[in-house]
């Protein structure tokens, strides 16, 4: 196994690395994060880093995955904020959309101009993603969609949203799921920003009561959604977006400055978070020459690279709020240390809740019986 | 069907892949036979007819005649099977020997330790790890590398493997602080390799007897306490092979030593943390079989505890890691 970049891929990294040093941007005060997201997203596009393996045809490079990787390193190490995640998005509408779908979408998800959000999981399907009952009814010239959706990231800024809803059978599982894109400023579409438990609103819900779709905003065949569903959600968080790590390296540098040092029991417990964050480090680029040596989709690995991301994200921040002492807790409602405990406690459940992730690992990698 | 990637699925040449079964073969073999002293012998016979004790010899241009990935790809198959021949001492001596130019004398050679293991042997402080075969046991003691003549049998918990007590000494030559520590880094990703392939030998054991073991009417591999078990061991078996993947290949591509001996020792802490972790798992799967004296679990969890020790226990490793990364 060859982990060098190519002369290529390093002169890539040269360019980009120079273009950060002048082009990174902080958000204005009181800019809300996701408009901060969409703006840094044209600004990324502006530079021409964005769709990076897309298509030429819809204004991308048609460059390999490891130029998306070295782009969400760069940009980790710059300490500018993630890269737009569309390639999910992109994926889904270059594979099933028809030309006129990818014309009117592709654009606009590529420049930033539009953002998007996802509309998958429901109240009662959530790591069982084929239980959703939102349903959309058949009617002249398209669908009638009914019901409710949530954990839409940044749903209340959005402007389209793929939406997964029932057309077959209520009992139907994965099969009769049809996948479309809702406007969301749509009559009959509600949201409802979640306040998380860190306080902050990430995430919201969506009500759709009767809602209009045309046909045409139906991507794939009807009822043979649930293929799109699995191939948005194994990119969505694949092992390209290593944004995490830079996060993560970034939050050991600060607990080692204000952790006291002479003390070896201290220096033991950060050696073991530097240890595991490091090994995690390893495994993403291992994992990212296999991808690149291979052409077949994400599978079920994918689910120990999110046990191990999971396990270093809670190790750490776990360890960070102990060593911190009662100042991490006191004096405010919502001190960062907290903060960033608190958020790493979704990492077991978002993606697929961890127990799911350990079934997947044992009956498909492997092969114990069901 | 297991559709798990097989360990060699990232070998990168028809060479590794062949060393692989070669040294597989050997394993399978000794399996077989039982943990007697003469059988490690058998074993180091036939390491040395398919030259596998000579992976770190240097060829008439200087260079290896194997890459250190290739070296862990051989000691891991032999750790499957908790093979003793003294292949992992054997390698690290043999580098050792190279890498300083001493006179090789050709006396089988393994290497000498502190007592507890955890650096090279120091005066008045000395043991012989992994001595199946070896005449003379090797450190690096202040600067120079000394040879050990070997003494009596030291009772100790690792079965697999043979420590003895050293006799007489004498430097053989000097050595530059840079190559020692290139010594022990190639020495970490020797005993990584180790560590890996005791852990991994006995959990793939024991993840194909949960689809067997019929308890309560069905296969215990169908309860998800028992799929889980088995699921985090994996998760931990695959994080050792990644890092023990890039950090040889950092080794062996040889343009940043200071990075390839941190990956190394990231390695080796790892492996020493969780090694143990995946054994007692691996016991716990097998059940009341695993606590008996002729299970072969012991054997493997016995292995990885000292193993876990050598040149370097978890928490001094992780103290290393620590006190060499930026801060």
């Amino acid at each position: 196994m060859d982990f060098g970049d190519t002369e290529d891929v390093a002169r890539f990294r040269r360019r980009l690395r120079d273009w950060l040093a002048d082009n990174v941007i902080v958000p204005e005060p009181g800019e809300p994060e996701p408009m901060f997201l969409k703006r840094w997203h044209q600004v990324l596009y502006r530079g021409g880093w964005v769709g990076l393996a897309w298509p030429k045809e819809y204004g991308g490079q048609e460059l390999g995955n490891v130029y998306d990787v070295v782009l969400n390193e760069e940009v980790g190490a710059a300490d500018a904020p993630d890269a737009p995640r569309i390639g999910y998005l992109g994926r889904a509408l270059l594979q099933w959309g028809t030309d006129e779908q990818k014309d009117r979408y592709l654009p606009g998800l590529l420049n930033g101009d539009d953002f998007w959000c996802q509309g998958f999981s429901e109240p009662e399907a959530g790591s069982d993603l084929a239980n959703i009952a939102t349903r959309a009814t058949p009617g002249e010239g398209g669908y009638r969609i009914t019901g409710q959706k949530v954990w839409s990231t940044y749903a209340d800024y959005a402007d389209h949203c793929l939406l997964l809803a029932r057309t077959g059978p209520a009992d139907g599982r994965h099969k009769g799921i049809s996948a479309f894109v809702v406007a969301m400023d749509a009559p009959g579409v509600r949201i409802r920003p979640i306040v998380a438990i860190t306080g902050e609103s990430e995430f919201s819900e969506i009500f759709l009561d009767e809602v209009a779709v045309p046909e045409a905003a139906r991507i794939g065949v009807e009822g043979d959604g649930w293929p799109i569903a699995m191939m948005t959600v194994a990119y969505e968080r694949g092992a390209a977006d290593v944004g995490y790590l830079s996060k993560f390296g970034a939050a050991l540098q600060e607990l080692r400055a204000q952790s006291d040092l002479d003390d070896p029991a201290v220096c033991t417990e950060l050696g073991r978070l530097e240890v595991h964050y490091r090994v995690l480090g390893q495994h993403v680029r291992r994992r990212l020459q296999e991808r690149e040596s291979s052409d077949a989709l994400p599978g079920p690995e994918m689910s120990v690279d999110k046990i191990l991301m999971t396990s270093v994200d809670q190790a750490l921040h776990g360890a960070a709020l102990r060593l911190a002492g009662p100042a991490a807790l006191s004096g405010q409602v919502n001190p960062e240390w907290l903060r960033r405990y608190l958020y790493g406690r979704a990492a077991s459940i978002y993606g697929g809740s961890e127990q799911v992730q350990l079934n997947i690992i044992a009956q498909r990698l492997l092969g114990l019986p069901r | 069907m297991s559709t798990a990637p097989h360990r060699g699925s990232l070998d990168g040449s028809d060479e590794d892949s062949l060393l692989r079964s070669t040294a597989g073969a050997i394993a399978e073999r000794c399996r077989s036979g039982s943990s007697e002293a003469g059988d490690h012998l058998r074993c180091r016979a036939a390491l040395a007819d398919a030259g596998l004790l000579e992976l770190r010899s240097r060829d008439e241009d200087g260079a290896p005649l194997a890459t250190a990935t290739q070296a862990g790809i051989v000691v891991e198959e032999l750790a499957r099977s908790t093979c003793g021949a003294g292949l992992a001492g054997t390698t690290i001596a043999a580098e050792l020997l190279a890498a300083t130019g001493a006179p090789d004398t050709g006396d089988a050679a393994t290497v000498a330790l502190r007592a507890d293991l955890e650096s090279w042997a120091e005066p008045g402080d000395a043991v012989v790890w992994d001595a199946a075969g070896a005449a003379r046991a090797l450190a690096v003691v202040d600067g120079s590398v000394v040879a050990y003549a070997t003494g009596s049998e030291i009772a100790q918990a690792d079965i697999s493997r043979t420590l003895l007590a050293t006799g007489s000494s004498r430097t053989l030559t000097a050595v530059e602080a840079a190559t020692a520590s290139r010594v022990i880094t190639f020495a970490h990703l020797v005993l990584t390799a180790d560590l890996l392939g005791t852990a991994s030998g006995i959990l793939d054991d024991a993840v194909a007897y949960a689809g067997t073991r019929v308890q309560f009417g069905k296969p215990i591999g169908t309860f998800q306490a028992v799929q889980h078990l088995c699921a985090r061991a994996f998760v931990q078996v695959e994080a050792m092979r990644s890092s023990l993947v890039y950090a040889s290949w950092l080794f062996d591509a040889d343009h940043d030593r200071r990075e390839a001996e941190e990956a190394a020792l990231v390695a080796k802490a790892y492996a020493s943390e969780v090694a143990v972790e995946v054994i007692e798992a691996a016991v716990q799967v097998f059940g009341g079989i695993a606590i008996t004296w002729e299970f072969p679990a012991h054997l493997h969890l016995r292995r990885a505890l000292l193993t876990a020790r050598v040149l370097g226990g978890p928490a001094v490793l992780q103290r290393r890691v620590l006190s060499r990364s930026e801060g």
